[in-house]
């Protein structure tokens, strides 16, 4: 087999087409799932399956497949891809990359194959995932966890973002909602730039994550009374907002209490009536809290009950837990990462073992097959920020590296 | 007709009617513009000819006075908080109509016309600041930056003026000599006192500072702790610590305060804050002690952000001095309610009032009546029939007074 090489210069003018999708003055993208945004960018990547060859398939929760069927209907399938949903405000890396990445590669081994250098074993395909972000929809991983079979269908079409408006609904407004029974794979392998600092700071361009860290996800109401903020005497006020603040400065201190090995925060917050001259009656809160250890999970959570009572107390309001996210802690594929690791080699990129905190469809898709993420170098560790940066460079080698594992697993699915 | 004004009162309450009683009237939303269509056609129906500022303050006049070119002001507001109660603004306006209306039809001519105001967007709940409407009339605010006012979603209040049709194009055409108001106490002062009516004299002081805190986004699950620069942490150790040092100026001063508004950006569950906005507000009677908390707040929050590496915006830092109204019309007020048998007491205002704000062009008279616990800005607010037929009768008379004598009396 001669050696397939991925072309970097279509990597980088796909690059910059999907960072057009939606673009923001800073250079980010603002493309939160199923908004018109998202919609561009659907769009051009049903535009980029045409143009290579691919089928589009799109199944009821919005995910989307670009088919390589070279194999034959009864062949194994090899996936990979990401998301190209994004935060509000994003970057333009985080997600994109990986789809750009796979249909980069997709190009190639399509050329090898037309070339008879590559035979194909096993089909190939691009993924799209619906609402990786969870930014406008909760939770998130949607569209991989109703693949998996993780989470039914008819309750994410029913999940509602901040205006009420349902994931079907809001599928159905952009046109995205399919029907397709997707093929299952035999391997998913995701490209996704690491936003962590770790890699830049070993003076490493790429590694692949080994394992993930587990997160309890907890969405906690404080509930008080609604008055006036003027006459109504303070010993009388019963103000969730004061109870939301005592909670949401007490779990910065619990960080403290476990260095290193737990991550805290409240990204999101509501309040109501949310008028400056009412006493806010209900402050609802989104909270993580993430670990590479279950037991630390545990203790976080326990220590969580703790801080909601008495930040209820101490604000005369009522704390009450309306939802409990756990998502475990886990290890990815080790047979796939001794693939990577060894493209790596043959690629001459020197690398390491990550963890990887955020997460990942990846994650999900572990549940079903082996599963793997490659992280390449972010500038910064920054991410979730329009400054989220890779290099040309960095992303090129990734791209290879994907080349060679792919065409590897297309050649030979079952090791 | 005694009990006009108590079948107005509960026609406008099906105006955003909530399932628990209250309204959700926000300004110049479509429910706001149903009351106010409302309010047009009732006045029109009994007499009065209908007039729209520029900002969408209405004005109902009943020409009591053809030749003359004065009029008296008498109403309050029936825009409401998102869930607020049903009299609050609205019994002033609607009793204004009810009291106003009455004097019209028995015919009385008077010195000065009377007419009944609807005052814009009084509440600020949905456009900050409170208080616009009064507040462009009176000349303090700027009638561009009133309308350029926007709400949380970009709607600017010109444009959603226009939207509901209440967006008028001239001032008032008549010079007003004096404004009246009656609202419900949102206290308990009354209430506890067994008193029937309150003559306003003034108002506390009130500070309203509205900070932004900027940090930086980045991923809630990666970034490591000690890069993080969480503005919504920060904004909880601000609220917290406001609290704190609010608490140690209370045991010197009788001092209200409150953090009631909290806007965060780009608020998804995984990333870290990067700007988020706390409405703050300090009340006191004296203006000095509201200045002294606040600066005391102020100066003590820095340090601490910025060790947090949160950069401390201070968006608006309004200044609300104690309002004195006019003191005849306290007399006015205090005899008014003798002569019909009410008991009555001078008393000061902790809460805001369209009549405060008007007290800067003319003079300019509130009066209370109880609210049942003293519970206010929310749907089960209550003022007992009694009282409120207690409070028109008072309010009817010192309009009549007011309209018949020089210089509104």
């Amino acid at each position: 087999m001669t050696l397939i090489r991925a072309d970097e210069a279509l990597l980088a003018r796909l690059m910059e087409e999907q960072a057009a999708c939606a673009a923001t003055a800073d250079g980010g993208v603002n493309r939160p799932a199923l908004t018109a945004g998202d919609r561009v960018a659907r769009d051009w990547l049903r535009a980029r399956f045409d143009a290579l060859g691919m089928r589009t398939l799109v199944d009821g929760v919005g995910n989307m497949l670009g088919c390589l069927e070279w194999a034959g209907p009864g062949a194994p399938w090899i996936m990979t891809g990401s998301h190209l949903d994004s935060q509000p405000n994003g970057g333009r890396f985080d997600g994109a990359y990986g789809v750009v990445a796979g249909l980069t590669a997709a190009a190639a081994l399509k050329e090898a194959v037309a070339e008879g250098r590559l035979k194909p074993r096993a089909n190939l395909a691009v993924c799209n995932w619906t609402n990786e972000e969870g930014a406008r929809f909760q939770p998130s991983l949607i569209g991989s966890s109703v693949y998996i079979g993780g989470m039914p269908l008819q309750e994410a079409l029913a999940v509602k973002d901040a205006e009420g408006i349902s994931v079907g609904a809001a599928l159905d407004a952009i046109g995205y909602r399919g029907a397709a029974v997707l093929p299952l794979p035999a391997a998913f392998v995701e490209m996704h730039v690491e936003c962590a600092p770790d890699l830049e700071q070993d003076g490493l361009r790429m590694g692949p994550f080994t394992r993930y860290w587990g997160a309890t996800k907890i969405r906690v109401r404080m509930t008080g009374l609604q008055a006036h903020t003027g006459p109504t005497p303070m010993e009388r006020r019963r103000d969730a907002l004061l109870g939301a603040a005592y909670l949401i400065a007490d779990l910065k201190e619990l960080c403290a209490e476990a260095p290193d090995t737990l991550h805290t925060s409240v990204g999101r917050i509501e309040a109501y009536p949310n008028s400056p001259n009412s006493v806010v009656s209900e402050a609802t809160m989104w909270v993580e809290l993430r670990s590479p250890a279950q037991d630390v999970l545990i203790w976080a959570e326990e220590r969580f009950n703790r801080a909601l009572e008495t930040a209820a107390q101490r604000s005369g309001t009522i704390g009450r837990t309306l939802h409990v996210e756990c998502r475990k802690a886990g290890v990815f594929d080790a047979q796939l990462c001794n693939r990577v690791e060894a493209a790596m080699a043959a690629e001459g990129i020197a690398g390491r073992h990550l963890s990887t905190i955020a997460a990942h469809d990846a994650i999900r898709l572990a549940e079903i097959c082996p599963s793997i993420v490659v992280a390449v170098r972010s500038i910064g560790g920054i991410c979730h920020n329009a400054a989220e940066y890779s290099t040309p460079e960095d992303l090129a080698a990734g791209a290879q590296v994907l080349v060679r594992v792919l065409s590897e697993l297309v050649a030979s699915p079952r090791p | 007709m005694p009990d006009d004004l108590l079948n107005l009162l509960n026609r406008f309450a099906r105006f955003g009617a909530t399932p628990r009683g209250g309204v959700r009237r926000l300004a110049a939303s479509a429910e706001d513009g149903a009351a106010r269509r409302a309010f047009a056609e009732e006045a029109e129906r009994r007499g009065a000819r209908l007039h729209a500022d520029p900002v969408g303050n209405m004005f109902a006049t009943f020409f009591t006075a053809p030749e003359a070119e004065t009029t008296v002001l008498v109403g309050s507001h029936l825009d409401s908080q998102p869930t607020g109660g049903r009299f609050d603004g609205t019994l002033g306006v609607l009793a204004g109509l009810a009291a106003a209306s009455a004097i019209h039809a028995r015919g009385v001519r008077t010195r000065h016309n009377i007419t009944v105001a609807n005052w814009t967007n009084e509440e600020g709940a949905r456009f900050q600041p409170s208080l616009t409407g009064s507040s462009v009339f009176t000349g303090k605010m700027k009638l561009a930056e009133a309308l350029a006012l926007e709400d949380r979603n970009g709607r600017t209040l010109g444009a959603e003026l226009e939207a509901i049709g209440c967006k008028g194009t001239s001032p008032l055409p008549l010079r007003p000599v004096r404004n009246l108001e009656l609202h419900v106490e949102q206290g308990d002062h009354l209430e506890t006192a067994g008193l029937q009516i309150g003559a306003v004299t003034s108002s506390w002081a009130a500070r309203k500072i509205t900070i932004a805190f900027i940090g930086e986004p980045s991923h809630t699950g990666p970034t490591p702790m000690h890069r993080r620069r969480d503005a919504l942490r920060a904004a909880a150790a601000a609220i917290t610590h406001f609290h704190g040092v609010m608490e140690a100026a209370a045991r010197a001063h009788l001092l209200h305060w409150s953090a009631a508004r909290i806007v965060a950006e780009p608020d998804s569950p995984n990333v870290v804050a990067s700007r988020v906005t706390v409405w703050f507000e300090i009340r006191n009677p004296e203006h000095a002690i509201t200045v002294q908390a606040g600066d005391g707040f102020m100066s003590s929050l820095k340090p601490e952000m910025e060790r947090q590496g949160i950069a401390v915006e201070i968006v608006r830092d309004e200044h609300r001095p104690g309002t004195m109204l006019d003191p005849g019309g306290v007399e006015q007020v205090i005899g008014v309610a003798r002569d019909l048998g009410l008991s009555a007491t001078r008393m000061m205002t902790i809460t805001g009032h369209d009549a405060l704000m008007l007290q800067a062009i003319m003079p300019s008279t509130l009066i209370f009546i109880p609210s049942v616990g003293g519970l206010s800005h929310n749907e089960a607010e209550l003022t007992h029939d009694d009282d409120i037929r207690k409070g028109c009768a008072v309010l009817e008379a010192a309009l009549l007074r007011f309209a018949t004598e020089p210089h509104g009396g």
